[in-house]
């Protein structure tokens, strides 16, 4: 994985920091699983539901997940990069365009490895994370608290659609290197707060 | 260029901090609890793909045909890596990550390389067994990660 794409975490780098006295409430929160691998999609499914989530579609395919994201709200998109056909980054990338309420529902990206053919869709596709398998428990929890305070404002561009790239307030999660030398980078911009559009 | 940047406070984000839930150890002590039963089965996807990848890394194919079987490896790498990592099987998911980036250069460079494919395979099925202490498993993937490096990795 090159440098561009952030951000990522990897094996022996961003270990989860969790405090096991955090208290959380997913109780009430829909999430959507999307991986073409049924072992994957359920073990990721019960995993979630050990975290309290009750309201959780599995999909096992990028389409299944569009006809879904159509019609039902959903507060939390986990994707499984690598699938067959319409993947993941492909799905997210066609989420942040929809113009649905659903366009800018948080997203974690699970990927093992990144084929070199697909770096640029990676880095592109919209994601607020790519988390790196092995995805155990610990580090998916990990992440979904960390997305859960992403306070990062949307972009929409004609080349990208997506989180702000640029961290500032909240930086990656504990361990995950951040762009130092991105002059946008924390503290060194102070951009308003208030969004809205520019030209 | 047009950019627009739209603030908006995510759902999820409101969701996560409402009164009642659970603590962190708690949640992880029950995800370990509805998961572990998916233990065995997770073994049997491992040790089914390890008899594919066996089979197809045995039956190397040529020409039109040599594509979509690194294709089959490399898909057979990922399933590896993505069933036994949730449980624990660091190593192994790393041996089967190596040969998901071998297949992958393999394919951008079309070229084949039986032996260092082999390699991985056997490696697999080793780190599998778990009969060795961690300085011959970290061996093991040592020489791994040198087999993919003697294949230069193509530009993106």
């Amino acid at each position: 994985m090159p440098d561009s794409i952030e951000p990522v975490d990897r094996k022996g780098a961003g270990a989860p920091n969790l405090n096991p006295n955090t208290v959380f409430n997913l109780s009430k929160a829909t999430v959507m699983v999307v991986d073409d691998e049924p072992f994957s999609l359920r073990l990721t499914a019960q995993t979630l539901l050990g975290f309290g989530v009750v309201t959780r579609h599995q999909c096992g395919s990028a389409d299944d997940a569009t006809a879904l994201l159509k019609s039902h709200p959903v507060d939390l998109l986990i994707v499984d990069a690598e699938m067959p056909g319409k993947d993941g980054y492909d799905l997210v990338h066609w989420l942040r365009r929809s113009g649905l309420d659903n366009a800018w529902t948080p997203v974690l990206m699970i990927s093992g490895h990144t084929p070199v053919s697909k770096v640029a869709k990676a880095r592109d596709c919209g994601a607020n994370f790519i988390v790196a398998r092995p995805l155990t428990a610990t580090l998916l929890l990990d992440r979904i608290l960390w997305v859960a305070k992403d306070i990062r404002g949307m972009l929409e561009t004609p080349t990208y659609a997506g989180p702000d790239r640029r961290f500032r307030e909240l930086g990656p999660p504990e361990g995950v290197r951040e762009r130092r030398n991105d002059p946008m980078s924390r503290g060194k911009i102070n951009l308003s707060a208030e969004g809205g559009s520019a030209a | 260029m047009s950019v627009n940047w739209i603030m908006r406070r995510s759902r999820l984000s409101k969701l996560v901090n409402q009164p009642g839930g659970v603590t962190v150890g708690k949640a992880l002590a029950e995800a370990a609890r509805h998961t572990e039963e998916f233990r065995v089965e997770a073994m049997a996807v491992v040790a089914a793909a390890l008899d594919e990848l066996d089979g197809v890394v045995a039956a190397p194919q040529a020409g039109e045909g040599r594509q979509a079987w690194l294709e089959r490896i490399y898909f057979l790498a990922t399933r590896i890596s993505d069933t036994a990592g949730p449980f624990g099987y660091e190593d192994l998911c790393a041996a089967a990550l190596s040969l998901c980036e071998l297949a992958d250069r393999q394919q951008r460079a079309s070229a084949l390389d039986l032996p260092p494919l082999k390699v991985h395979a056997a490696a697999l099925r080793l780190l599998m067994s778990g009969d060795q202490p961690p300085a011959a498993r970290k061996a093991v993937l040592a020489g791994l990660s040198q087999v993919v490096d003697r294949m230069p990795k193509p530009a993106a």
